[in-house]
Protein backbone atom coordinates (compact mmCIF):
# COMPACT_ATOMS: atom_id res chain seq x y z
CA UNK A 1 0.00 0.00 0.00
CA UNK A 2 1.46 3.62 -0.71
CA UNK A 3 1.23 5.98 1.36
CA UNK A 4 -1.13 8.06 0.09
CA UNK A 5 -3.75 5.46 -0.65
CA UNK A 6 -6.02 6.73 1.44
CA UNK A 7 -5.16 10.52 1.85
CA UNK A 8 -8.29 12.47 1.39
CA UNK A 9 -7.86 16.06 1.47
CA UNK A 10 -11.37 17.92 2.36
CA UNK A 11 -11.57 22.15 2.36
CA UNK A 12 -14.41 22.96 4.51
CA UNK A 13 -14.54 26.42 6.31
CA UNK A 14 -17.35 25.27 8.77
CA UNK A 15 -15.30 24.35 12.42
CA UNK A 16 -18.00 22.01 13.28
CA UNK A 17 -18.20 20.27 10.14
CA UNK A 18 -14.21 19.53 9.69
CA UNK A 19 -15.08 18.18 13.55
CA UNK A 20 -18.08 16.01 12.52
CA UNK A 21 -16.18 14.46 9.38
CA UNK A 22 -13.15 13.74 11.37
CA UNK A 23 -15.11 11.86 14.11
CA UNK A 24 -17.40 10.12 11.52
CA UNK A 25 -14.01 8.90 10.31
CA UNK A 26 -12.31 8.28 13.68
CA UNK A 27 -15.20 6.01 14.28
CA UNK A 28 -14.51 3.96 10.88
CA UNK A 29 -13.41 0.95 10.70
CA UNK A 30 -10.66 1.49 8.55
CA UNK A 31 -10.15 5.42 8.82
CA UNK A 32 -9.09 7.61 5.88
CA UNK A 33 -6.34 9.76 6.15
CA UNK A 34 -7.85 12.67 6.19
CA UNK A 35 -5.96 16.61 5.67
CA UNK A 36 -7.77 19.56 6.54
CA UNK A 37 -7.85 22.79 4.72
CA UNK A 38 -10.32 26.01 6.39
CA UNK A 39 -10.78 27.42 2.95
CA UNK A 40 -9.73 26.61 -0.98
CA UNK A 41 -6.66 28.64 -0.50
CA UNK A 42 -5.24 26.69 2.61
CA UNK A 43 -5.83 23.65 0.26
CA UNK A 44 -4.14 25.35 -2.68
CA UNK A 45 -1.28 25.82 -0.34
CA UNK A 46 -1.53 22.39 0.62
CA UNK A 47 -0.66 21.33 -2.43
CA UNK A 48 1.76 23.41 -3.78
CA UNK A 49 3.69 22.18 -0.56
CA UNK A 50 2.89 18.56 -1.82
CA UNK A 51 3.77 19.79 -5.82
CA UNK A 52 6.99 17.71 -6.23
CA UNK A 53 5.96 15.15 -3.80
CA UNK A 54 3.59 12.47 -5.67
CA UNK A 55 3.90 9.65 -3.49
CA UNK A 56 2.12 12.09 -0.76
CA UNK A 57 -0.63 13.61 -3.67
CA UNK A 58 -4.56 12.92 -1.98
CA UNK A 59 -6.10 10.29 -3.56
CA UNK A 60 -9.03 12.22 -3.47
CA UNK A 61 -9.71 15.89 -3.18
CA UNK A 62 -13.60 16.94 -1.03
CA UNK A 63 -14.07 20.49 -1.65
CA UNK A 64 -17.06 22.67 0.15
CA UNK A 65 -18.77 24.95 -2.25
CA UNK A 66 -18.87 27.62 -0.53
CA UNK A 67 -15.96 28.81 1.10
CA UNK A 68 -14.18 32.32 2.20
CA UNK A 69 -10.89 33.25 0.16
CA UNK A 70 -11.41 30.72 -2.31
CA UNK A 71 -14.32 28.90 -2.81
CA UNK A 72 -14.60 25.33 -4.16
CA UNK A 73 -15.54 25.94 -7.67
CA UNK A 74 -12.12 28.53 -8.08
CA UNK A 75 -10.48 26.02 -6.31
CA UNK A 76 -11.70 23.18 -8.84
CA UNK A 77 -10.29 25.75 -11.81
CA UNK A 78 -7.14 26.01 -10.04
CA UNK A 79 -6.64 21.91 -9.60
CA UNK A 80 -7.85 21.01 -13.00
CA UNK A 81 -4.67 23.72 -14.55
CA UNK A 82 -2.17 22.26 -12.42
CA UNK A 83 -0.57 19.00 -14.49
CA UNK A 84 0.67 17.41 -10.84
CA UNK A 85 -2.98 17.57 -10.03
CA UNK A 86 -5.30 17.65 -12.67
CA UNK A 87 -6.29 14.30 -13.02
CA UNK A 88 -7.07 13.69 -8.80
CA UNK A 89 -10.92 13.19 -8.66
CA UNK A 90 -12.18 15.88 -7.02
CA UNK A 91 -15.39 15.64 -5.26
CA UNK A 92 -17.86 19.20 -4.54
CA UNK A 93 -19.62 18.96 -1.82
CA UNK A 94 -22.44 21.72 -0.74
CA UNK A 95 -25.81 21.99 1.39
CA UNK A 96 -27.19 23.32 -1.97
CA UNK A 97 -28.18 21.22 -4.86
CA UNK A 98 -28.99 23.76 -6.58
CA UNK A 99 -28.71 23.01 -10.75
CA UNK A 100 -26.60 25.91 -11.59
CA UNK A 101 -24.07 24.97 -8.76
CA UNK A 102 -24.20 21.56 -9.77
CA UNK A 103 -24.39 22.31 -13.62
CA UNK A 104 -21.04 24.52 -12.49
CA UNK A 105 -19.05 21.90 -10.85
CA UNK A 106 -18.92 19.25 -13.38
CA UNK A 107 -18.91 21.95 -15.66
CA UNK A 108 -15.50 23.07 -14.44
CA UNK A 109 -13.60 18.79 -14.24
CA UNK A 110 -15.03 17.97 -10.78
CA UNK A 111 -15.97 14.20 -10.87
CA UNK A 112 -18.99 14.28 -8.45
CA UNK A 113 -21.27 16.41 -6.50
CA UNK A 114 -22.34 15.44 -3.16
CA UNK A 115 -24.83 16.77 -1.05
CA UNK A 116 -23.44 17.72 2.56
CA UNK A 117 -24.81 15.17 4.52
CA UNK A 118 -26.75 16.26 7.16
CA UNK A 119 -26.62 13.60 9.85
CA UNK A 120 -23.95 11.98 12.08
CA UNK A 121 -25.36 8.10 9.95
CA UNK A 122 -24.99 9.97 6.54
CA UNK A 123 -21.13 11.18 7.43
CA UNK A 124 -19.98 8.04 8.06
CA UNK A 125 -21.91 6.41 5.18
CA UNK A 126 -19.98 9.61 3.19
CA UNK A 127 -16.37 8.54 4.78
CA UNK A 128 -17.27 4.79 3.74
CA UNK A 129 -18.21 5.86 0.18
CA UNK A 130 -15.10 7.79 0.04
CA UNK A 131 -12.83 4.73 1.15
CA UNK A 132 -14.42 2.41 -1.14
CA UNK A 133 -13.52 5.39 -4.03
CA UNK A 134 -10.50 5.75 -3.02
CA UNK A 135 -10.20 1.21 -3.44
CA UNK A 136 -11.70 1.30 -6.99
CA UNK A 137 -11.92 4.52 -8.89
CA UNK A 138 -8.72 5.59 -10.70
CA UNK A 139 -7.93 8.78 -11.89
CA UNK A 140 -8.68 9.46 -15.54
CA UNK A 141 -8.77 11.62 -18.58
CA UNK A 142 -11.11 14.48 -17.51
CA UNK A 143 -14.33 15.60 -19.34
CA UNK A 144 -12.33 19.50 -20.13
CA UNK A 145 -10.26 17.70 -22.06
CA UNK A 146 -12.76 15.75 -24.19
CA UNK A 147 -14.34 18.86 -24.60
CA UNK B 1 -29.52 28.44 6.41
CA UNK B 2 -29.70 25.54 7.85
CA UNK B 3 -26.39 24.75 8.66
CA UNK B 4 -26.48 26.00 12.15
CA UNK B 5 -29.69 23.77 12.30
CA UNK B 6 -27.33 20.83 11.11
CA UNK B 7 -24.63 22.01 13.68
CA UNK B 8 -27.30 21.67 16.69
CA UNK B 9 -28.66 18.41 15.13
CA UNK B 10 -25.49 16.50 14.83
CA UNK B 11 -23.53 17.51 17.75
CA UNK B 12 -26.96 16.73 20.08
CA UNK B 13 -26.18 13.45 19.02
CA UNK B 14 -22.50 13.74 18.90
CA UNK B 15 -23.10 14.28 23.02
CA UNK B 16 -26.06 11.60 23.55
CA UNK B 17 -23.71 9.27 21.60
CA UNK B 18 -20.14 9.89 23.63
CA UNK B 19 -21.41 10.79 26.76
CA UNK B 20 -25.20 9.81 27.30
CA UNK B 21 -24.07 6.96 29.37
CA UNK B 22 -22.60 9.07 31.98
CA UNK B 23 -26.44 10.84 31.98
CA UNK B 24 -29.07 8.65 31.03
CA UNK B 25 -31.54 11.04 32.27
CA UNK B 26 -30.31 13.38 29.87
CA UNK B 27 -30.96 11.36 27.03
CA UNK B 28 -35.07 11.80 26.59
CA UNK B 29 -34.15 15.40 26.40
CA UNK B 30 -30.87 15.04 24.07
CA UNK B 31 -33.24 13.19 21.69
CA UNK B 32 -36.03 15.77 21.63
CA UNK B 33 -33.61 18.88 20.72
CA UNK B 34 -32.54 16.40 17.55
CA UNK B 35 -36.41 16.00 17.12
CA UNK B 36 -37.11 19.76 17.19
CA UNK B 37 -33.81 20.56 15.38
CA UNK B 38 -35.49 18.07 12.56
CA UNK B 39 -38.67 19.48 12.48
CA UNK B 40 -37.38 23.28 12.16
CA UNK B 41 -35.00 22.37 9.49
CA UNK B 42 -38.25 20.96 7.82
CA UNK B 43 -39.44 24.05 8.18
CA UNK B 44 -37.26 26.20 7.03
CA UNK B 45 -37.17 24.03 4.03
CA UNK B 46 -40.53 25.05 3.49
CA UNK B 47 -39.76 28.81 4.03
CA UNK B 48 -37.45 28.85 1.61
CA UNK B 49 -39.53 27.00 -1.13
CA UNK B 50 -42.03 29.73 -0.62
CA UNK B 51 -39.25 32.48 -0.74
CA UNK B 52 -37.63 30.90 -4.01
CA UNK B 53 -41.22 30.55 -5.68
CA UNK B 54 -41.74 34.62 -5.44
CA UNK B 55 -38.70 35.34 -6.85
CA UNK B 56 -37.45 32.74 -9.95
CA UNK B 57 -38.54 33.80 -13.08
CA UNK B 58 -41.16 31.84 -14.78
CA UNK B 59 -43.03 30.98 -18.33
CA UNK B 60 -46.05 29.22 -18.98
CA UNK B 61 -46.44 26.65 -21.46
CA UNK B 62 -49.64 23.61 -21.90
CA UNK B 63 -49.43 21.34 -19.45
CA UNK B 64 -50.78 17.99 -18.96
CA UNK B 65 -52.39 17.72 -15.39
CA UNK B 66 -52.44 14.11 -15.20
CA UNK B 67 -49.29 13.16 -16.23
CA UNK B 68 -47.74 15.43 -13.51
CA UNK B 69 -50.43 13.65 -11.13
CA UNK B 70 -49.08 10.41 -11.80
CA UNK B 71 -45.55 11.32 -11.97
CA UNK B 72 -45.94 12.57 -8.26
CA UNK B 73 -47.73 9.24 -6.78
CA UNK B 74 -45.58 6.78 -8.77
CA UNK B 75 -42.52 8.89 -6.21
CA UNK B 76 -44.57 9.02 -3.15
CA UNK B 77 -45.45 5.82 -1.31
CA UNK B 78 -48.05 7.44 0.47
CA UNK B 79 -50.03 8.69 -2.46
CA UNK B 80 -50.50 4.38 -3.42
CA UNK B 81 -52.50 1.99 -2.39
CA UNK B 82 -52.64 0.59 0.15
CA UNK B 83 -52.01 4.11 2.03
CA UNK B 84 -54.18 6.13 -0.13
CA UNK B 85 -56.32 6.06 -3.20
CA UNK B 86 -55.79 8.56 -6.29
CA UNK B 87 -57.82 8.96 -8.91
CA UNK B 88 -57.37 11.32 -12.21
CA UNK B 89 -60.41 11.91 -14.07
CA UNK B 90 -60.47 10.37 -17.96
CA UNK B 91 -61.23 13.55 -19.07
CA UNK B 92 -58.98 15.76 -17.37
CA UNK B 93 -58.34 18.95 -19.44
CA UNK B 94 -54.35 20.29 -20.11
CA UNK B 95 -53.92 24.08 -18.54
CA UNK B 96 -51.44 26.72 -19.26
CA UNK B 97 -48.99 26.74 -16.22
CA UNK B 98 -45.85 26.19 -14.92
CA UNK B 99 -44.60 22.81 -14.74
CA UNK B 100 -42.77 22.42 -11.26
CA UNK B 101 -44.73 24.85 -9.93
CA UNK B 102 -47.74 23.21 -11.00
CA UNK B 103 -46.51 19.97 -10.25
CA UNK B 104 -45.39 21.37 -6.40
CA UNK B 105 -49.03 22.74 -5.96
CA UNK B 106 -50.47 19.62 -6.67
CA UNK B 107 -47.90 17.85 -4.36
CA UNK B 108 -48.67 19.94 -1.20
CA UNK B 109 -52.46 19.58 -2.38
CA UNK B 110 -51.98 15.94 -2.12
CA UNK B 111 -50.12 15.74 0.93
CA UNK B 112 -52.98 17.81 3.00
CA UNK B 113 -55.48 15.44 1.34
CA UNK B 114 -53.84 11.94 2.89
CA UNK B 115 -52.85 14.05 6.13
CA UNK B 116 -55.98 15.36 7.47
CA UNK B 117 -58.17 12.31 7.36
CA UNK B 118 -59.75 10.74 10.86
CA UNK B 119 -57.27 8.38 12.24
CA UNK B 120 -57.90 4.92 10.36
CA UNK B 121 -59.48 6.19 7.56
CA UNK B 122 -57.91 5.52 4.25
CA UNK B 123 -57.82 8.92 1.90
CA UNK B 124 -59.65 8.69 -1.15
CA UNK B 125 -58.27 11.68 -3.09
CA UNK B 126 -60.33 12.44 -6.58
CA UNK B 127 -58.59 14.80 -8.79
CA UNK B 128 -60.53 16.45 -12.24
CA UNK B 129 -61.12 20.21 -13.64
CA UNK B 130 -64.36 21.82 -14.64
CA UNK B 131 -65.13 24.65 -16.35
CA UNK B 132 -65.08 27.73 -14.40
CA UNK B 133 -66.28 31.05 -15.57
CA UNK B 134 -64.36 33.16 -17.96
CA UNK B 135 -63.51 29.74 -19.82
CA UNK B 136 -60.95 28.96 -17.69
CA UNK B 137 -60.69 25.46 -15.86
CA UNK B 138 -60.82 24.86 -12.47
CA UNK B 139 -58.47 21.79 -11.38
CA UNK B 140 -60.25 20.43 -8.51
CA UNK B 141 -58.43 17.76 -5.37
CA UNK B 142 -61.31 16.68 -3.78
CA UNK B 143 -60.55 14.66 0.02
CA UNK B 144 -62.80 12.17 1.94
CA UNK B 145 -61.02 14.25 4.90
CA UNK B 146 -62.45 16.10 8.46
CA UNK B 147 -63.60 19.14 6.58
CA UNK B 148 -63.06 22.22 7.28
CA UNK B 149 -65.39 24.98 9.02
CA UNK B 150 -66.66 27.83 6.66
CA UNK B 151 -65.34 30.74 9.01
CA UNK B 152 -61.31 29.15 9.04
CA UNK B 153 -61.79 28.71 5.16
CA UNK B 154 -60.86 32.43 4.16
CA UNK B 155 -57.59 31.95 5.97
CA UNK B 156 -56.15 28.65 5.40
CA UNK B 157 -54.21 30.02 2.80
CA UNK B 158 -52.48 32.49 5.02
CA UNK B 159 -48.42 31.58 5.56
CA UNK B 160 -48.00 29.64 9.10
CA UNK B 161 -51.88 29.53 9.76
CA UNK B 162 -53.13 26.38 10.91
CA UNK B 163 -56.04 25.41 11.89
CA UNK B 164 -57.74 23.96 15.38
CA UNK B 165 -58.63 20.23 13.70
CA UNK B 166 -54.94 20.08 12.59
CA UNK B 167 -53.07 19.87 16.19
CA UNK B 168 -51.50 16.47 16.49
CA UNK B 169 -50.39 16.44 12.45
CA UNK B 170 -47.65 17.66 11.53
CA UNK B 171 -47.19 20.87 9.64
CA UNK B 172 -45.76 24.02 9.62
CA UNK B 173 -48.92 26.20 7.83
CA UNK B 174 -46.56 26.96 4.41
CA UNK B 175 -48.39 24.20 1.77
CA UNK B 176 -51.06 25.76 1.13
CA UNK B 177 -49.80 29.45 1.56
CA UNK B 178 -46.98 28.38 -1.97
CA UNK B 179 -49.96 26.72 -3.72
CA UNK B 180 -51.72 30.39 -3.12
CA UNK B 181 -48.33 32.37 -4.17
CA UNK B 182 -47.82 29.76 -7.20
CA UNK B 183 -51.04 29.55 -8.30
CA UNK B 184 -50.40 33.25 -8.17
CA UNK B 185 -46.85 33.02 -10.31
CA UNK B 186 -49.29 31.42 -13.25
CA UNK B 187 -51.87 33.82 -13.18
CA UNK B 188 -54.19 31.42 -11.19
CA UNK B 189 -56.38 31.62 -8.32
CA UNK B 190 -57.25 29.30 -5.57
CA UNK B 191 -59.98 28.41 -3.60
CA UNK B 192 -61.77 25.59 -1.06
CA UNK B 193 -65.16 24.43 -0.88
CA UNK B 194 -65.63 22.47 2.21
CA UNK B 195 -67.96 21.20 4.90
CA UNK B 196 -66.93 19.56 8.25
CA UNK B 197 -67.16 15.79 8.01
CA UNK B 198 -68.40 15.81 3.98
CA UNK B 199 -64.30 16.59 2.86
CA UNK B 200 -63.08 18.99 0.96
CA UNK B 201 -62.17 20.14 -2.54
CA UNK B 202 -59.12 22.27 -2.91
CA UNK B 203 -59.21 24.12 -7.11
CA UNK B 204 -56.50 26.60 -9.06
CA UNK B 205 -57.96 28.28 -11.36
CA UNK B 206 -55.79 28.92 -14.79
CA UNK B 207 -55.90 29.39 -17.96
CA UNK B 208 -56.91 26.49 -20.58
CA UNK B 209 -53.81 25.25 -22.35
CA UNK B 210 -53.32 27.20 -25.57
CA UNK B 211 -53.65 25.08 -28.61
Amino acid sequence: MNSNSRHVLVAEDDETDRFLIDRANKKAGEPLALAFASNGQEAIDQLEGLRSKPHLHPKIILLDLRMPRKDGLVTLEWIRAQPEFKTVPAIIFSSSSHPQDVARAYALGANAFIVKPGSNDLRAQLIAFLGEWTRFVLPGPLPLEVL
Amino acid sequence: MRAPLRAIQSLTEVIEEDYGGQAPGAVPHLQKIVRSAERLDRLVCDVLQFARIARNEISLSPTNVGDLVREIVMDRPEFRTPKAHVSVAIDIVSVQAHEALLSQCLANLLDNAVKYVSHGTVPYVRIFTESASSGRVRLCVQDNGFGIEAEHQSKLFELFRRLPASEGYEGAGVGLAIVKKAAGRMNGEVGVTSSPGLGSTFWIELDKAHA
